[in-house]
């Protein structure tokens, strides 16, 4: 990829659709940023790769944040992330300060993003460096970290979340195993051999299950009344952002260091700086009925979040959220390599995401404000034809990646598991981390213990190994620990 | 069919509000069905007996658990958690039934879940429609009726679907040079 590419008309008229797109469908309540990205990603097959990366980079914060627009409006999430936001969002809508309410979250994703995606650029190179001494027992004990803060973060059902992970690493062993190349799970379909395709997958997994939902809830049908908006500059707003410098930069350092863990995403980053914020306010009372702190907090957090899930990403491949895991899957699309080589040597592409990355917080804000100001017309499209165009972008997303009509099925098949995995609330981050990291798990294993004939020591007596294990033995025993003191309240499962 | 309700203007004010929201934060407390038992118990019992017939090729050094080892481990855990979790929530039911009696489901949430099974094959059926009479074909059809069902009058449903099939053809067919399916019938 090149840098002056990224002035080319070529590169910024998808960039700015892909923005606009990324707006549409997360201010359209029930259509997630998660969704966004994997409808998006066909359209990117075709294109050069830096418009192809600034269009997922751009969808996903641009989704993210208009995630919060119905949020504020309407007291629907349009994404899992904005659902902090509709407390005290909602309540400003309800007192006339919508619009005011939203300029301080745009500027406030804005900021958070930036604050995610520095320590993103600071940090990214740092633990490359560091990861050029991992072995394959390393990068073992990495994964399997990976996979059990999935599990623990995720969600508060720690046996499903277990079950999901263990069901993710299976689906990875679909396809000729790596390392002998013997079939395994084909069913006798030639096409599998390259093991089950990750974007059909994922695009089942969030737009057919999503459709689904939408129309086994009923949601198909919903009608939206109007709320009226105080007269007065929306700008008028934006004066509360320099009254509350601390909550904006702790939500975001907040957002940044939740986002960075496997499997929690921006929407537990958003819960988690609101739950601060109602501890360190001046004025906790007023968190939930309208105050301005508590819109802060969630909105910078979340695109903090966005930011920070690529730390681990694109140094382990350890992805820190379902958009991110969605967007490597798509790297590998575009002949990105992930890892060490992104950083250093004649291929690293990693300065060109980075300033991708940083550019987009600041077109946020237009792209932003259109979204502010279209939202009456997006409410305008009726759901039932929204969700009709939802599946056909989703066939021909799953079929346009290889021009083959198993990969339809694959999505299809996978769509009907995420609609269960929704309706039991089994936690879907974990599925999705096991499919990631499933065949990182197993051959860095086999390949390690072939490397060592077979000797288990290494694993345990290597430095980082050590380390590691100290780690995931920590991860494991704390929650338990936790639940074994509140045993009343919080059952496992 | 449903009736013809659907395109009625929204009004012209940029901000709206659903009177019933629902929220809930992502501690919010599970369902307690028999599904998620029974979605282990499958795959574990998929995965497992797929696991049976996998070879380990000469190839593969002695140090190497092989491409079997990991496949059959954890089909096993996830099949043994379907069976302990299918048979423990059996047993609390059969406990709850007695106590309380069977619970039924209200009308309109039974009649919006078959529609959602019914979307669901039909994309089957759309699927198979599309390997047959090829993508426009089957495409315009589909979101016709598909529409039409989730309560679009006729002539929009048709309209629009056209129109999306068609920026979707231009899109990817003319644009982006993806062979969009021809159907079988076509040859």
């Amino acid at each position: 990829m090149e840098m002056s590419a990224l002035l080319e008309f070529e590169v910024l008229i998808p960039w700015l659709l892909a923005m606009v797109f990324g707006i549409f469908v997360g201010s359209t309540p029930g259509l997630t940023a998660t969704m966004a990205v994997a409808l998006i990603i066909p359209i990117t097959y075709h294109m050069p790769s830096e418009a192809a990366v600034a269009m997922v980079i751009g969808v996903s914060f641009t989704a993210i944040f208009a995630g919060d627009i119905p949020a504020t409006y309407l007291r629907i999430p349009g994404t899992p992330a904005s659902a902090a936001a509709t407390l005290d969002g909602h309540q400003l809508a309800l007192q006339g300060k919508g619009r005011a309410a939203l300029m301080v979250n745009l500027f406030c994703s804005a900021i958070g993003g930036l604050i995610g995606v520095g320590i993103l650029i600071f940090s990214a190179p740092l633990l490359a460096r560091f990861a050029l001494s991992f072995s394959f027992f390393e990068t073992f004990w990495l994964c399997l970290l990976g996979l059990a803060l999935g599990v623990v973060v995720s969600s508060d059902r720690i046996t499903a979340a277990i079950m999901a992970t263990i069901l993710g690493v299976l689906f990875s062993t679909v396809g000729g195993d790596i390392i002998s190349n013997q079939p395994r799970y084909t069913l006798g379909f030639d096409a599998l051999l390259p093991g089950i395709q990750f974007i059909p997958a994922m695009i089942g997994l969030f737009g057919v299950s999503e459709v689904l939902r939408s129309i086994q809830s009923g949601d198909h049908t919903s009608r939206f009344t109007p709320v009226q908006e105080e007269k007065g500059s929306p700008w008028r707003g934006l004066k509360s952002i320099l009254k509350y410098p601390r909550t904006v930069i702790q939500s975001a350092l907040t957002g940044t260091v939740i986002g960075a863990l496997p499997g929690a995403g921006a929407d537990v980053a958003a819960w988690g700086a609101y739950g601060l914020v109602k501890k360190t306010s001046k004025d906790p009372d007023a968190i939930g009925k309208g105050s301005i702190e508590g819109v802060i907090a969630p909105t910078s957090a979340n695109n903090a979040a966005v930011g920070s899930a690529w730390i681990p990403a694109l140094v382990f491949g350890i992805p820190g959220d379902a958009v991110t895991a969605i967007v490597l899957g798509a790297f590998t699309l575009y002949n990105i390599p992930i890892g060490t080589a992104l950083f250093s040597g004649p291929d690293a592409q990693a300065p060109v995401i980075f300033t991708i990355a940083l550019a987009t917080q600041f077109l946020l804000i237009p792209a932003g404000l259109c979204g502010i100001l279209a939202f009456g017309y997006v409410m305008r499209v009726p759901r039932r034809i929204l969700l009709v165009a939802v599946l056909l972008f989703s066939v021909i997303g799953a079929y346009a990646l290889n021009n083959q009509l198993l990969d339809v099925g694959v999505m299809l098949a996978f769509g009907a598991l995420g609609f269960i995995f929704e309706r039991n609330r089994i936690p879907l981050p974990p599925l999705i981390l096991g499919i990631i990291l499933g065949p990182k798990v197993e051959n860095s294993l086999r390949a390690g213990l072939t490397s060592f004939s077979g000797d288990l020591a290494p694993m345990f007596t290597r430095p980082i190994c050590l380390a590691l294990v100290i780690i995931l033995t920590l991860v494991i025993i704390l929650p338990l620990l936790r639940t074994l003191r509140q045993p009343s309240q919080a059952p496992l499962d | 069919m449903p009736p013809d309700n659907q395109d009625q203007p929204q009004t012209g004010a940029a901000e709206y509000v659903l009177p019933t929201p629902d929220h809930s934060p992502p501690q919010a407390s599970a369902q307690n069905g028999s599904t998620p038992g029974f979605v282990w118990l499958f795959f574990g019992l998929f995965f497992l007996l797929g696991a049976i017939p996998i070879a380990r090729p000469r190839t593969v050094a002695d140090a190497d658990p092989g491409p079997r080892a990991i496949p059959l481990c954890l089909s096993f855990i996830l099949l043994s958690a379907g069976i302990v979790q299918t048979t423990s929530h059996l047993r609390r039911r059969r406990t709850s039934m007695q106590r309380q009696g069977k619970l039924s489901t209200p009308p309109d949430q039974q009649r919006h879940s078959r529609l959602a099974l019914g979307f669901f094959f039909s994309l089957w059926v759309y699927l198979a429609a599309i390997w047959l009479a090829g993508f426009l074909i089957a495409t315009i059809l589909y979101a016709t009726f598909s529409m039409r069902v989730l309560g679009t009058r006729w002539s929009t449903a048709a309209v629009v679907s056209a129109l999306l099939t068609g920026t979707i053809y231009l899109l990817f067919e003319i644009v982006f040079d993806v062979l969009l399916p021809l159907g079988w019938i076509w040859g």
